[in-house]
């Protein structure tokens, strides 16, 4: 059987998961961030150095302490995450750092003692090695109340669960040569964002069409000759700067222009008016310090030389020249470009980007906290010293600066940098979402232009990024979800990898004086250019070689580009790079030893990494690849080999049941709706407090099943049922995408699910002593409710569980001290009025408190949560979808007797349109429904992993096994005549998807109700129980009926019909005086005929608003008849 | 009209009727799943559940346990002198009060003690939920007859289908023994005997005529009785199916009755 | 949640044969066996045997527990 000998590496892809978990990124990226980048930072601030005499302080070690909570009572206790979500408080654990104080008292410093100060609260993800949950048994995970099957990766913020989206981003350091646009002021551009320690200096070199080329970076306003800066940088002589470029005689043409820009700053040969570097570093000079002395100048532009200009490469004079060879480099590939020696860069390759995790999300706003930590103890210790006290660093720390920047960062998402939706809330729709959700790469492009090539799936996504896992309209394309195999590298130390480079025989650039020389192979680590090599191939197979053995990192990732003999070698963090077995001559590493090895659980995925059996690559080392796809395609010069082709796809769509069967929007529907259908969120649902939440009440497995459910646990949390389908038309019930459904079945309970809404309200405490109050209301409080409203309440004034609730019925009964002071001392002896500030169930909702959570929060106040759930059975409007993107709504539900049955007595669940199926081609849907029927009579599920899954002829043969027709066609019989359909129907079984968007969520009519104030027309929205629009064009076919009452009466009388005074003899607006009983004009005075005329309170308020503006609209008033 | 039972087990009876047309037939199909009453629960009284099951799920699994059903002793309650309100005449209580002890505990269909000693479970061991330590259930049930026309749980039956009844011929003169049409028979009616083709089983052909598409001669030709129908009747154990049919054949005779008397009254 | 009293489709009470069936499948019988065997001969029925998940046990888990500890 082809399907056995196709997904012969599945045993490998368990193992994977085994080891790397299904958000081992967000974790390992969390775990460096905690074990190095945290001391990393600390180490970069190392010293406050506050305006104080001889006074400063060293910072030493941060450490991190498990989570736990402070209550108000002031006792401390570790903090588990269900406790954090239940009391909405913030899973976090608190920071120590060692701060020494340091006295220098004329030539002796002496170091005070070394304090561990409390410096804030660093919120921790669940699962990483700081969370209390890591290592945890399956027991112990519940007994602590969580759900064994959570994958963690992610944060909770004030109760609520919150991602750090992966970002993706150009990466950084590396050179990108475009062709500019026809309209530009350039021709070609090369451009690197050089990254250092979060700051980001975008470097650009423009040719002009004079073929000038002129630098532009940071802080230095407007475009530098580029012949001038390399001078500024120390290259001296012309000759130098072309050396420094290119050895190539047309390139070096290139340069003449350029060279000659520089010739005013060149030192004139009898030595008066300065060296050249000086010269040169003056013209920067006159640019970032104008109208300043030489000296000043001359320091200020070595200054910006240094911080600002390519800071990746150093922020240190001794750099400068470094820098020099850079920037000849750039130029080097911009003239190459230009001479057409060279394309221009793909932007969006793969290799080019880079995805920042929450680790590295986290160490930026990390830095930004301590930065503003370090400057408010600055402030506050000189604030001690003018007062003349000693400085006392223990007293100057404020913890919350740091707790509140990350928290707030945190709960919002608005980043450092001005990036906002960075942290979402973490999708608890079902087990799918919430994993599709952690494994998601957004991209920084706006959502208003167009970039369809970023949009565009790119050749380098392959087994990276899912090609159907995408959302359709604005964000399309842009964001993104990791593939199965994926994994995101994390960094490695780039000092040993520079090491081992050089111990392959790559010259250092500086030894060479910048010359590349046309030979020789430029080497980059990481985009910086470390040296040449004279045969690259040869570095290229030692490293490898050396990765495979061990010696180096296996991050370490390298690839040779022949075209432009240049050495790309990366080992930085945030590149996608995904496993491959490694094939040397023709002969697969990965032995059936092995794999048996791995089946049996001897070996782990890491043991096959170690053996140099698997290696991850990048995108760019997929470059120098022939990866062959099965076996049987290895070829002499292959080099590497798919483990299982399907893991391309990512979680969502590895749920599709032949989706190679299907045409390719379908599967990018069906994977956006996988997120959307109700299933089982957690097993510890009952004790969650989401806001929303569905439970599907009796889910089932599939019958039809992919491979890749087993490694996600999707067996384990389903969201679907079995349904039996017919494809038939009955009674044109079904046309337009509608499903006609068995009552029957759901009487026996086919597609209930169950809907929770948690309220919460808590009791807080007022500055003044004032309190809220759970109670039930008196009738005295301002805003009482109808007292039927309270009936259900306990006499603590929170509602009873397994109550029925309705629409409008208080859950809480809460009262609240009047908002201003002067409300009760205007009137006489009004006691103070409370303002009712209940809890009811919303409008339109109704159900049965299932569950009432009382607990304090931080602050020692009294909080409540009131869980209310409803119970859904499938009616009419109700959606539900296929796994093939075939979503529909219930258009009826039939009797199970009207409905045609098989002489099995087999009646459909579900009928779908005929219609459905040749537009859509979904293929993979008429293959489940023979399918599903062959499991079901096989008592196994079947295989329907892409590429490798079961085949139309074995189904086939099991269906004829079973005594069905293999076309999966049955005889029917008509429920309503009694007689033989004609026709044969196809039947079969189907895993259908409950969709969480329901009628009785979006149900919506209005009579009279609430209206707006200001302008008296109905408000709108269900949520506020607003009117349905009769908008323009429903106005245009009153007009063309001349149904002129109905028009009046739907925009006037039925919406802000008020009636006005209007003078007669003025035209504007008069007045009633109810004291005197009459009727008077404001201009002409009582003696004026003053009417009645009925109006649009909004045409009223048009006329007062117009007033205001000094305008006088009069309006002429006559008989009628 | 010829009634002939094929087969019969305690919960299913096939049999084939001759003598009548398809309306008929389904008009004794429809009253089987619709108009036969059985006694099923259908209120339920919840006075603790401490299990993880939310009561109206646990009320849904009460409903659909089929109940033993005497229909002598009992009225429908529209037709109970009590007006519907719930009589011992229309209505049979149920108990259910279960604590598990230290160990987890299943909830089976055969806790439930029925106030009439004939109103018990059809199966007894239906898990209805399943009790971690020391949970515990008491509830109250009352179970009344009702149609499958008010809802599903009331229909007497698994399955009531029928099929018509198959005549296959083989053309012996077109036939070129090609044996396509043996291959591709799912229900295995067509053999090679010695050489010539040969039927067997012929009541098992479903029609599919796809041996007819196999065969480009037209050999074949599979045509059915009009008036000759297998019934294949399957109890959910509330009734006997043999009960089943004939009570639903009384049904029947009693609406056409009606529906005469109304024609004849115009 | 816990196997369904009857086959959605057709209504046969399929919930009483589950532990059976359940009970020899892990003892290694093939389960289109065991369903003939239990008289589930419609796909209907057996599916429903097929593809249940018992998710109350993973609920009942949590029943003996405390929701939160601490204060």
């Amino acid at each position: 059987m082809v399907g056995e000998r196709r997904d012969k590496y599945w045993p490998v892809i368990e193992s994977f998961f085994k080891e790397y978990g299904l958000v081992g990124q967000h974790l390992d990226s969390f775990n460096r961030f905690i074990r190095e980048e945290l001391q990393q930072v600390v180490d970069s601030v190392s010293e406050i150095k506050p305006k104080i005499e001889g006074y400063t302080v060293a910072l030493g070690k941060i450490e991190v302490h498990p989570p736990s909570i402070r209550e108000a009572d002031g006792s401390e206790h570790p903090l588990y995450p269900n406790e954090a979500r239940i009391r909405n408080l913030t899973y976090a654990s608190k920071l120590l750092l060692e701060c020494t104080p340091i006295r220098r008292d004329g030539s002796t410093t002496t170091r005070l003692e070394t304090v561990r100060i409390y410096i804030g609260d660093l919120p921790i993800m669940l699962r990483s090695e700081t969370c209390l949950l890591h290592g945890m048994t399956e027991e112990e995970l519940i007994k602590h109340g969580e759900d064994p099957k959570d994958p963690g990766g992610y944060f909770i913020i004030n109760g609520s669960e919150r991602v750090l989206v992966t970002q993706e981003d150009l990466a950084p350091n590396r050179i990108l040569i475009e062709e500019a646009s026809k309209s530009s002021s350039y021709t070609h551009i090369a451009k690197v964002f050089s990254t250092s320690r979060g700051f980001r200096a975008p470097v650009t070199i423009e040719r002009k069409r004079t073929g000038e080329l002129r630098v532009s970076f940071p802080s230095v306003p407007g475009k530098i000759p580029l012949a001038i800066l390399m001078k500024a940088l120390g290259l001296e002589s012309d000759k130098d700067i072309a050396d420094v470029i290119s050895d190539d005689e047309e390139i070096r043409n290139e340069l003449i222009v350029t060279i000659e820009q520089s010739a005013p700053i060149n030192a004139p040969r009898d030595g008066s008016g300065g060296s050249t570097v000086e010269n040169a570093l003056d013209f920067i000079g006159k640019r970032v310090a104008v109208g300043q002395t030489r000296e000043y100048r001359l320091a200020r532009a070595e200054k910006v030389l240094d911080r600002y200009l390519l800071p990746h490469i150093g922020t240190e004079p001794e750099d400068r020249l470094q820098k020099a060879y850079y920037l000849g480099q750039m130029v080097e590939r911009l003239l190459e470009l230009v001479l057409g020696k060279r394309q221009p860069d793909d932007k969006d390759h793969y290799a080019n980007k880079r995805l920042k995790l929450s680790g590295d999300l986290l160490v930026s706003l990390f830095r930004v906290a301590l930065y503003s930590l370090t400057r408010d103890i600055k402030y506050q210790l000189e604030r001690t010293a003018v007062r003349g006290r000693k400085p006392n660093i223990r007293t100057a720390v404020r913890a919350d600066v740091i707790t509140q920047r990350l928290k707030h960062a945190l709960a919002t998402g608005n980043w450092v940098g001005g990036k906002a939706g960075v942290s979402q809330l973490l999708d608890r729709t079902n087990y799918i979402s919430s994993l599709s959700h952690l494994r998601r790469v957004v991209s920084p492009l706006s959502r208003s232009q167009p970039h369809f090539e970023a949009r565009d799936l790119h050749s380098t996504h392959w087994g990276k990024v899912c090609p159907n896992e995408t959302p359709e309209g604005p964000n399309c394309g842009l964001v993104k979800n990791i593939a199965m195999m994926a994994y995101i590298s994390v960094g490695t130390n780039e000092d040993a990898v520079e090491q081992a480079l050089m111990q392959a025989d790559v010259e250092a650039i500086e030894a060479r004086q910048g010359r590349r020389g046309a030979k020789w192979a430029d080497v980059f680590l990481n985009g910086r250019l470390v040296g040449v090599h004279a045969a690259p191939k040869l570095l290229v197979r030692a490293i490898r070689q050396r990765r495979r053995a061990g010696e180096i990192d296996q991050e370490v990732n390298i690839a040779y580009y022949e075209d432009t003999n240049e050495v790309q070698v990366n080992c930085d963090a945030g590149r996608v790079r995904r496993p491959l077995i490694i094939v040397e001559n023709g002969q697969s590493r990965l032995t059936d030893e092995h794999l048996r090895m791995i089946e049996e659980g001897e070996w782990t995925f890491n043991d096959l990494l170690r053996n140099g059996i698997m290696e991850f690559l990048d995108a760019e080392e997929e470059e120098n690849t022939l990866i062959a796809m099965y076996p049987e395609d290895i070829r002499p010069n292959t080099t590497h080999l798919e483990i299982v082709p399907s893991t391309i796809l990512g979680i969502s769509a590895a749920l599709i049941p032949f989706p190679e069967h299907n045409q390719s929007p379908r599967n990018v529907y069906m994977a956006g709706m996988a997120k959307q259908s109700v299933g089982v969120p957690a097993s510890n649902f009952k004790f969650r407090a989401d806001t929303r939440s569905h439970f599907f009440h009796y889910p089932q497995v599939p019958l039809v099943k992919t491979r890749a459910m087993d490694s996600i646990g999707y067996e384990e949390r389903p969201a679907g049922q079995n349904f039996i389908v017919a494809i038939l038309s009955f009674e044109g019930y079904n046309i337009e995408d509608a499903l006609i459904l068995n009552k029957a079945s759901i009487d026996r309970g086919l597609g209930r699910s169950t809907f929770c809404r948690v309220y919460e309200s808590e009791e807080r405490k007022y500055p003044g002593g004032q309190e809220d109050r759970f109670e039930i209301p008196d009738r005295s409080v301002r805003g009482y409710r109808a007292s039927e409203s309270y009936r259900n309440l306990g006499e603590d004034g929170i509602i009873e569980t397994e109550v029925e609730v309705q629409g409008g019925d208080v859950l809480i009964g809460r009262t609240s001290p009047p908002r201003f002071l002067e409300e009760y001392s205007e009137f006489e002896i009004t006691s103070p009025n409370r303002r009712e500030t209940s809890v009811a169930v919303r409008h339109g909702e109704s159900g049965v408190v299932d569950s009432v959570i009382l607990t304090e929060t931080i602050d020692g106040n009294r909080l409540v949560k009131v869980k209310v759930r409803d119970l859904r059975i499938p009616e009419l409007g109700d959606k539900y979808a296929s796994r093939h993107g075939q979503k529909g709504v219930i258009g009826y539900l039939a009797p199970q007797e009207d409905l045609p049955f098989t002489e099995d007595g087999v009646v459909p669940d579900l009928v779908l349109n005929p219609h459905a199926i040749p537009s859509r081609m979904t293929i993979g849907q008429i293959l489940e429904m023979i399918a599903g029927k062959a499991a079901a009579m096989e008592g196994k599920q079947q295989d329907a992993t892409p590429f490798c899954g079961v085949t139309e002829e074995e189904l086939f043969g099991l269906l004829k096994k079973h005594g069905f027709q293999h076309t999966g066609r049955e005889t029917m019989y008509s429920g309503v005549t009694g007689e033989k359909l004609k026709t044969d129907v196809f039947i079969g079984c189907v895993y259908y998807m409950k969709l969480h968007h329901m009628v009785a969520d979006k149900i919506h009519a209005r009579a009279r109700g609430p209206v707006q104030i200001l302008t008296r027309q109905p408000t709108e929205g269900r949520a506020r129980e607003g009117g349905l629009r009769f908008g323009e064009m429903e106005r245009d076919v009153l007009i063309g009926h001349g149904a002129a009452i109905l028009l009046k009466g739907r925009l006037l009388d039925e919406s802000d019909k008020s009636t006005m005074l209007v003078c007669e003899e003025c035209g504007l607006i008069g007045v009633y005086d109810r004291n005197k009983d009459q009727y008077y004009c404001p201009i002409c005075g009582p003696s004026a005929r003053i009417s009645s005329v009925v109006v649009s309170y909004a045409f009223k308020l048009l006329l007062q608003e117009m007033m205001s503006l000094g305008l006088a609209c009069r309006l002429r008033l006559k008989e009628m008849i | 009209m010829e009634v002939r039972i094929v087969h019969k087990t305690e919960n299913e009876v096939h049999f084939l009727v001759e003598g009548i047309n398809a309306a008929f037939a389904n008009a004794l199909r429809r009253t089987m799943l619709t108009r036969l009453p059985t006694m099923v629960i259908d209120e339920v009284l919840i006075l603790e559940n401490t299990s993880v099951m939310y009561d109206e799920v646990l009320a849904h699994r009460l409903g659909l346990v089929p109940l033993v059903t005497d229909l002598t002793s009992y009225n429908l309650p529209d037709e109970c002198d009590c007006e519907g309100k719930g009589c011992s005449l229309c209505q049979c209580t149920l108990t259910l009060e279960v604590e598990a002890g230290d160990e987890e505990r299943v909830v089976y269909s055969r806790d439930l003690n029925s106030q009439n000693p004939k109103i018990v479970p059809a199966a007894d061991n239906i898990p209805l939920v399943k009790l971690a330590p020391h949970q515990c259930l008491i509830i109250e049930a009352y179970a009344r007859l009702g149609t499958g026309r008010e809802n599903a749980k009331f229909q007497p039956v698994a399955t009531v289908a029928y099929k018509n009844v198959p005549i296959v011929s083989v053309d012996k003169s077109k036939c070129d023994m090609c044996g396509a049409c043996i291959d591709v028979c799912p229900k295995r009616i067509l053999w090679n005997d010695g050489g010539t083709l040969a039927t067997q089983n012929t009541l098992d052909c479903s029609l599919c005529e796809i041996c007819v598409k196999s065969c480009e001669v037209g050999a074949i030709t599979i045509d059915y009785k009009k008036d000759t129908f297998l019934f294949k009747v399957e109890s959910t154990g509330a009734l006997p199916p043999v009960e089943i049919v004939e009570r639903a054949a009384e049904i029947l005779k009693e609406r056409i009755q009606i529906a005469l008397d109304f024609a004849n009254s115009l | 949640m816990i196997i369904p009293v009857r086959c959605f489709t057709c209504g046969k009470v399929v919930a009483d044969k589950y532990e059976e069936f359940n009970r020899r499948v892990q003892h290694g019988e093939d389960p289109a066996e065991v369903l003939d065997d239990l008289g589930l001969k419609r796909y209907c029925c057996r599916r429903m045997l097929l593809s249940h998940i018992d998710i109350i046990d993973s609920f009942m888990a949590f029943a003996t527990v405390e929701p939160t500890e601490g204060s």
